[in-house]
């Protein structure tokens, strides 16, 4: 679950306000919640304690709260004189005087929720739809209003086909934010403990956006074999070492500098990703950087028995149309038959590259 | 585990330590090797166990398919590492069948030999798959025409399967980039114990540098030098042809011959004492000895070598001088008698392991022909 005002964070800290006696309920992290908390009591005009910063949190929640119901009352006796100059402020003011001092903090007990979830969902939907700016979930070029004209302009097909494709995002979306969660909780339920509670603290969403986005390409990377496709092997097909975003063998993760160190590659890759520091190098150790020695021999040899395949097969082929040709002109339809049915075979053979 | 490895699996003398190839007075063996890998697998030092393992399967499983056809590694030893001790493996080592970095690691490596461990493949050494083939005397040509047809072999094999890494400009790919290309390493086993009781090592070491070639100590790269023996090798891989390798490995050591050869035959006169007690010296702590250590005992064999080859010790060959220097090592010791041996152990069984041999030699009379002082005179003591 995370958190309800940044999205990003795991939210950790829980708080229900008793609101005549409508309880709504706050899913937050903890340094949005102190942000919160701090932010409503500079509107206030509440003393905050010099040491806020360093107070454990639901402390200074608690004390924030209770000291802003004296605030409250102070401002009620001389209402008009905090002077609400925007909406916001105002916003912050009606629910701050409206607030019946009840507070409530939970800290990490999602179970307690579900049900108000439910409850409070109409104003969480509010919420979002005022916060939707801030967020860098999405971004549309075009405003929501800009959105509604275009969508009004369609015809009632295409309206569904774009409604039907944003749902289809929203799931996108979804289904990333639920790996998210799950990477969050595995987070926090490694028993590393409170190391690893600070640690999931630290770890902004973007990064876990990175890591979930950088598995599938890395795995992406790993299964590009270099070597395999050799038709396509020429000088413009090898990756030049500077151009791998990070310097590293693709498949062994090997960096330059490493092999130097070590003098070592790390798998047959290296050399091709590596290959002009490496043809450098070995230009200035061996004075060479050019093979000149045996060849595999294997591989010429069945290239060669395979041409030669493809060729006998080419020959006989040719033979078979003039053939088929001649039989034709002499009119000779049962041998022109049998020819045809020869050609139909020896066209369906297959010269398999494999084959011994 | 096995019953003691070498005894069981391996012919009591090696392929080398026999007579054969040309120069054999000096040229102790010929050692060609060819580093190949499979292109999808990471090198072994990057490897995961599972890698390594599937990697010496596959090796194996190769070199049991290919054992029939003509070039194949016929009745193979295949030993997984995993099987046998530290000391048996090492013992491999003093057999020039491994490397000191092959059998650190048990996990996944593997060796495939034949018993006469003229051709073997050590198995995720450095690079996947290392082909080794070593003769006695210097015979290269025939080295490689062995290792090269295995390579044929295999990689008709591999081609389809799990190709060995190859590309048109860096030629056979490797762990470390300098094997890189045709991934051939020749090498020529020397004895020369001439120049060094001459005093004209650095000189031979220095001369073998200026022709791109590397003289090194007894067990390749890194190693030291024990008896006398060195090991001259190609420094390229890359840019030369496996043709032209074979022929300046095998030109250099001509040469290097050539020049024991003659520091050897200015010995009797120019260093006549310092070599008559230096070999007198071997000869007796080797007859008398009850405890002998490694080096030294190494040492004086080279020496009583270098005392038959000038005629001065007779009555051991020159295959039993071979066959002792590998028996008497540590790790080969301890295979012999099956258990692992404290040092002081060591020392006192390899007294009594060359004792009987020592008392089959006798001196020569041209031994005791000693220079009188004022023959002496003007012998000074080489600087070694």
């Amino acid at each position: 679950m995370k958190c309800e005002k940044c999205r990003e964070r795991a939210a950790n800290v829980f708080i229900t306000r008793v609101v005549e006696g409508q309880s709504f309920k706050e899913k937050l992290c903890e340094p949005c919640a102190r942000e919160g908390a701090l932010a409503e009591a500079w509107l206030l005009g509440t003393p905050v304690p010099e040491d806020a910063a360093r107070m454990p949190l639901d402390k200074l929640l608690l004390e924030l709260f209770a000291q802003s119901q004296e605030a409250q009352e102070a401002a009620a006796n001389n209402s008009g004189a905090l002077g609400a100059d925007s909406d916001d402020d105002k916003w912050s003011l009606q629910k701050l005087a409206e607030l019946d001092s009840q507070i409530e903090l939970g800290r990490a007990d999602p179970d307690g929720f579900a049900e108000s979830f439910e409850f409070s969902s109409d104003e969480d939907e509010a919420d979002e739809e005022d916060e939707v700016d801030s967020e860098d979930e999405i971004e549309f070029d075009v405003s929501p209003e800009e959105m509604e004209a275009a969508l009004e302009e369609m015809e009632p097909h295409e309206r569904e086909a774009v409604s039907q494709m944003l749902e289809a995002l929203d799931e996108v979306q979804q289904h990333l934010e639920d790996i998210m969660v799950q990477r969050a909780h595995e987070l926090e339920d490694s028993p590393l403990g409170d190391a690893a509670d600070s640690a999931a603290g630290d770890e902004t969403l973007g990064d876990i956006v990175s890591a979930v986005e950088a598995d599938p390409f890395a795995d992406d990377i790993a299964s590009h074999d270099p070597f395999a496709d050799d038709a396509g092997r020429g000088d413009e097909a090898t990756p030049s070492w500077k151009s791998t975003p990070t310097g590293r063998c693709a498949k062994c993760h090997t960096t330059w500098d490493r092999m130097r160190e070590d003098g070592r590659a790390g798998c047959p890759a290296c050399y091709e990703i590596f290959a002009e520091p490496l043809a450098e190098t070995l230009e200035r150790m061996q004075s060479a950087s050019q093979h000149a020695g045996k060849a595999p021999r294997a591989a010429a040899r069945r290239q060669r028995r395979l041409e030669h395949l493809r060729a006998r097969r080419d020959s006989r082929l040719a033979l078979l149309r003039e053939r088929l040709e001649a039989a034709l002109k002499a009119d000779q339809f049962e041998e022109a038959s049998k020819l045809r049915d020869k050609i139909r075979i020896v066209e369906s053979t297959i010269v398999d590259p494999e084959a011994p | 585990m096995h019953p003691p490895l070498l005894l069981s699996a391996f012919d009591r003398a090696a392929r080398w330590m026999k007579r054969g190839g040309r120069e054999n007075d000096i040229v102790l063996s010929s050692r060609v090797r060819l580093a190949r890998n499979l292109r999808r697998y990471p090198f072994p030092h990057k490897a995961s166990p599972a890698e390594l393992a599937s990697v010496r399967h596959r090796a194996f499983a190769a070199l049991r398919a290919t054992a029939e056809a003509p070039g194949g590694m016929a009745a193979a030893q295949f030993l997984l590492f995993e099987d046998f001790s530290q000391w048996e493996r090492q013992s491999l080592i003093d057999r020039h069948l491994s490397s000191r970095e092959h059998v650190q690691d048990e996990l996944g490596r593997g060796l495939a030999a034949t018993p006469d461990a003229a051709l073997c493949v050590q198995a995720n050494e450095e690079d996947h798959l290392r082909l080794q083939s070593l003769l006695p005397g210097l015979q290269l040509d025939a080295a490689f025409a062995l290792v090269d047809k295995l390579d044929d072999v295999l990689e008709g094999y591999f081609d389809g399967r799990a190709a060995f890494a190859y590309s048109d400009r860096f030629g056979y790919l490797t762990a470390c980039p300098t094997n890189a290309g045709t991934g051939l390493r020749a090498s020529v086993m020397l004895h020369l114990p001439g120049l060094e009781v001459a005093g004209r090592m650095d000189r031979a070491r220095r001369w073998a540098e200026g022709r791109g070639l590397l003289l090194r100590g007894t067990f390749g790269e890194g190693s030291k030098v024990w008896g006398h023996l060195h090991q001259l090798s190609n420094a390229a891989s890359m840019g030369v042809g496996e043709t032209d390798v074979l022929v300046d490995v095998e030109k250099a050591a001509r040469e290097l011959c050539d020049m024991e050869r003659a520091a050897r035959v200015g010995l009797p006169e120019k260093q006549a004492i310092e070599a008559r007690d230096r070999i007198g010296r071997a000869f007796g702590t080797l007859r008398y000895a009850r405890r002998a250590g490694c080096r030294e005992a190494t040492d004086c064999l080279s020496l009583l070598r270098l005392g038959h080859e000038m005629n001065w010790a007779k009555g051991l060959t020159r295959q039993r001088f071979n066959e002792l220097m590998v028996w008497i090592r540590p790790a080969y010791l301890q295979v012999l008698h099956g258990r692992a041996l404290s040092s002081d152990e060591r020392d006192i069984l390899r007294a009594d392991l060359l004792r009987p041999h020592l008392n089959r030699m006798r001196l020569d009379p041209a031994f005791f022909d000693a220079p009188g002082p004022e023959n002496g005179a003007s012998d000074k003591p080489a600087t070694t």
